[in-house]
């Protein structure tokens, strides 16, 4: 592929269909005028539109070039105005495969480029064949050869494995799909027509063939109509979207494909994953299903598809084997926070909200004032919403739940909460309630989950859980049998441990599910003391973890009235400047300290001393 | 984090806000000229509704410039400490809003004309996800605070 080359030749009519689909307003517009004078140019600019339209596809064809040269993708593209677009594959973060139905038809695929860096860029290929497409993508891979060698045959093996969704789920998920509610008022308003057609004379003529019809059972038969087409219509669109469905885990992303006419291969890495959510819509919450989407950030989305479909249609119970078998990490959490019970009210209200538009439904329809009996449904909603209203979090974790119309259960890490707010109105204030939003970043901005009246006790412990430095826990001492496993890290770093046994010595550790995170140890002299024996296991450095354990343990001195803090180090002095500790001459630590073990046979005559008041 | 925050904006921003709201407020007679407008057009709309609106307006505004700004001045708290920054706000519903220092991807003063004349800069802290804004700080603490928090921040991505 050093060589540059042209698209396979369908490429022409892919470009030709886009150009016309974005002008087609115009040309529409040029074509009805066209047939309505005959004396204008009309049809002739319309043709003229559709030739240069069928020019700028062949010439764009033309000119677009592309290949891959020393590692990276360079396409020519333009007609009048040249564009190089050049793109390295150190920078490409996705590779998208899409098979549209022009491009299925020749067997060929469309390959999309996004990268991530210092704007996200996206370069399209609209038709080549599919050896091309692997041929690009193993070229365009980047170099992970080094670490797959060392990496053992085991994971290869583990690499490739999918889920796919039987077709009576797919049936099952086309049949309670809620979107036919959303294409029901689409239908109802683009079909502005309806009005001309309910002339005087028109139902006039239909009451008359259709005996037994009065005006408003004619009404009624047309809102069924309506519904019944876009319940039809929002049934096709989900076997269209979601045939042939699959989800494949990879070694560092998940591979999404799905489609019939027009096939979709969507790719999440991993480490752009911010949140899992769970939503069960009112028809499928009965039967125990929902939708899984996940929020992944970074990528040139437009707003509407920034959250992707990861399973369509899938069993409550088996939520947690996804997230066992796509490494989709979470831990349910033990602190569960819900609404009181003098929220209770103000959750049944709010949905009655609505009612207010009644006396305006009045003005029209003599019979509004019967729509407050609706006051009885919206409570019940109102009620189940209170049910619903959830917080859970655990030191790494966060479980929101919530209703909107449908329950959505919201997973997230708590690395990727980007904020927390509460809000307060006047009522809430009375009450003593807030409502608590945390938002996690998605597509190019972000998206918030919302828990409405939370006991105000509540944010003040959120922010506490997002503030924290990344790992959690709690130093604690050390107990006899962890002592070992200290000892060993310790090692690792080449700090001494003969002498931690010594009485004198408190040492704690910073466990996190039964693994050994990090250590520090003090040595208490009255009012002064010695910081030792700090370590970080390797697999959490640069985590942030140093400076947390660094400032509970003079937490920890200071409750001890410890006024002075003093450590020798040999490596890591820069790392301590940057927490206050000031360089002393090693003649500057008071005599009780030089007299410690460590300090006067354990450590080197290099260690540079330092001093911290707390 | 638990504590509320306490740290209260510049006082200027009293008068920075009473221009800023004084300018938007003037928006209000758009509604009193369009009935004008129509009465000068066509006399039978009547000259009731621009008499009605301008007065209107004009008190609507006064109120705004007179009240809001104070109120949003009094409002405000914030703090900045080296787990992250808190903020308070709201005149009818009050918003606290946390941002731990290490999701802050980056930090900028910002001012415009009217805050340039009071000496007045505001700082806008944005995440992967969300951006904020502290308002009205007088220059030198403004960039006191961006120079701190982009130091906290360095601090805390760089760790160990």
């Amino acid at each position: 592929m050093s060589e540059f080359r042209r698209q396979h030749p369908i490429a022409m009519i892919t470009q030709l269909a886009s150009v016309l689909r974005q002008n087609l307003v115009p040309l529409v517009i040029f074509f009805v005028l066209g047939a309505q004078n005959s004396q204008s140019y009309f049809f002739e600019i319309f043709w003229i539109g559709l030739a240069s339209a069928f020019i700028f596809g062949i010439a764009g064809w033309f000119r677009f070039t592309f290949r891959v040269h020393e590692g990276e993708l360079q396409i020519n593209k333009g007609v009048f105005v040249r564009k190089k677009l050049y793109l390295s594959k150190e920078r490409i973060q996705v590779i998208d495969v899409t098979e549209g139905i022009i491009q299925r038809v020749f067997g060929l695929v469309q390959v999309e480029v996004k990268s991530a860096g210092g704007g996200t860029e996206k370069a399209t290929i609209s038709a080549i064949t599919k050896e091309e497409a692997e041929e690009l993508q193993n070229l365009l891979r980047k170099d992970e050869v080094n670490e797959e060698i060392t990496e053992t045959e085991e994971i290869q093996k583990e690499e490739e494995l999918s889920w796919k969704l039987p077709s009576r789920d797919l049936f099952f998920a086309a049949l309670t799909s809620g979107n036919f509610g959303l294409i029901a008022s689409i239908l109802t308003a683009t079909s502005g027509q309806l009005d001309q057609f309910f002339t005087e004379e028109n139902l006039n003529y239909i009451i008359d063939i259709l005996p037994g019809y009065s005006e408003f059972s004619i009404i009624i038969w047309v809102v069924v109509i309506i519904l019944f087409l876009s319940y039809l219509f929002s049934f096709i669109g989900v076997i269209l979207r979601y045939s042939d469905f699959k989800i494949t885990r990879k070694e560092k992303e998940i591979l999404i494909t799905s489609g019939l006419l027009e096939r979709k291969q969507i790719t999440v890495p991993f480490n752009r994953i911010q949140a899992i959510r769970f939503v069960e819509g009112i028809l499928r919450q009965p039967f125990g299903y929902g939708m899984v989407y996940v929020e992944s950030a970074g990528f040139e989305q437009k707003n509407n598809e920034r959250s992707i479909v990861l399973h369509p249609f899938l069993r409550k119970e088996l939520l947690g084997k996804l997230f066992d078998e796509f490494n989709l990490e979470f831990v349910e959490p033990e602190s569960v926070v819900t609404p009181p019970k003098r929220a209770l009210f103000r959750y049944i209200r709010r949905p009655n909200y609505l009612l207010l538009l009644v006396p305006l439904i009045w003005i029209f329809w003599e019979h509004a004032p019967w729509l407050f009996l609706l006051s009885i449904p919206l409570s019940m909603f109102g009620w189940l919403e209170y049910k619903d209203a959830e917080l859970a979090f655990s030191s790494r974790f966060m479980r929101l739940q919530y209703r909107q119309l449908a329950k959505g259960t919201a997973f997230l890490k708590r690395n990727r909460a980007q904020a927390v707010e509460s809000s307060v109105n006047p009522f809430q204030h009375r009450k003593q309630l807030q409502s608590i939003h945390v938002t996690v970043a998605s597509g190019s901005g972000g998206r918030t989950f919302s828990i409405q009246d939370l006991e105000n006790k509540v944010f003040p412990q959120v922010g506490e859980w997002i503030s924290t430095m990344k790992n959690p826990g709690f130093l604690a001492p050390v107990s006899g049998k962890h002592i070992e496993e200290v000892k060993a890290l310790l090692g690792e770093y080449d700090l001494p441990v003969s002498d931690l046994e010594d009485s004198k010595v408190s040492l704690f550790s910073l466990r996190e599910n039964e693994e050994l995170k990090g250590c520090v140890g003090l040595e208490v002299f009255d009012e002064e003391a010695l910081l030792r024996s700090l370590a970080v296991h390797p697999d959490n450095r640069g985590t942030g973890l140093g400076w947390k354990i660094v400032g509970e343990i003079e937490e920890v001195a200071r409750k001890s009235g410890v006024h002075t803090l003093y450590l020798l180090t040999e490596t890591a002095e820069s790392f301590f400047s940057r927490f206050g500790y000031s360089t002393i001459n090693r003649a500057e630590v008071p005599l009780s300290i030089q007299q410690s073990k460590e300090f006067s046979e354990l450590c080197a005559e290099t260690a540079v001393a330092m001093r911290k008041e707390i | 984090m638990s504590d509320i925050p306490k740290t209260r904006i510049d006082e200027n921003a009293i008068k920075a806000w009473r221009i800023t709201f004084f300018l938007n407020g003037l928006f209000l007679y758009i509604v009193p000229a369009f009935f004008y407008a129509l009465y000068y057009f066509e006399e039978s709309v009547g000259v009731l509704l621009p008499a009605i609106t301008a007065p209107g307006a004009f008190v609507i505004h006064v109120i705004i410039i007179t009240l809001l700004p104070k109120l949003r001045w009094n409002r405000w708290r914030y703090d900045v400490n080296d787990q992250g920054v808190d903020m308070l706000r709201g005149i009818i519903i009050k918003k606290r809003t946390i941002v731990p220092m290490n999701r802050v991807q980056h930090v900028d003063t910002k001012q415009g004309p009217i805050y340039r004349r009071y000496g007045l800069s505001s700082i806008s802290l944005s995440t992967a996800a969300t951006t904020h804004e502290i308002p009205a700080l007088d220059d030198q603490t403004a960039d006191e605070l961006r120079t701190r928090i982009s130091e906290l921040v360095r601090k805390v991505r760089e760790d160990v």
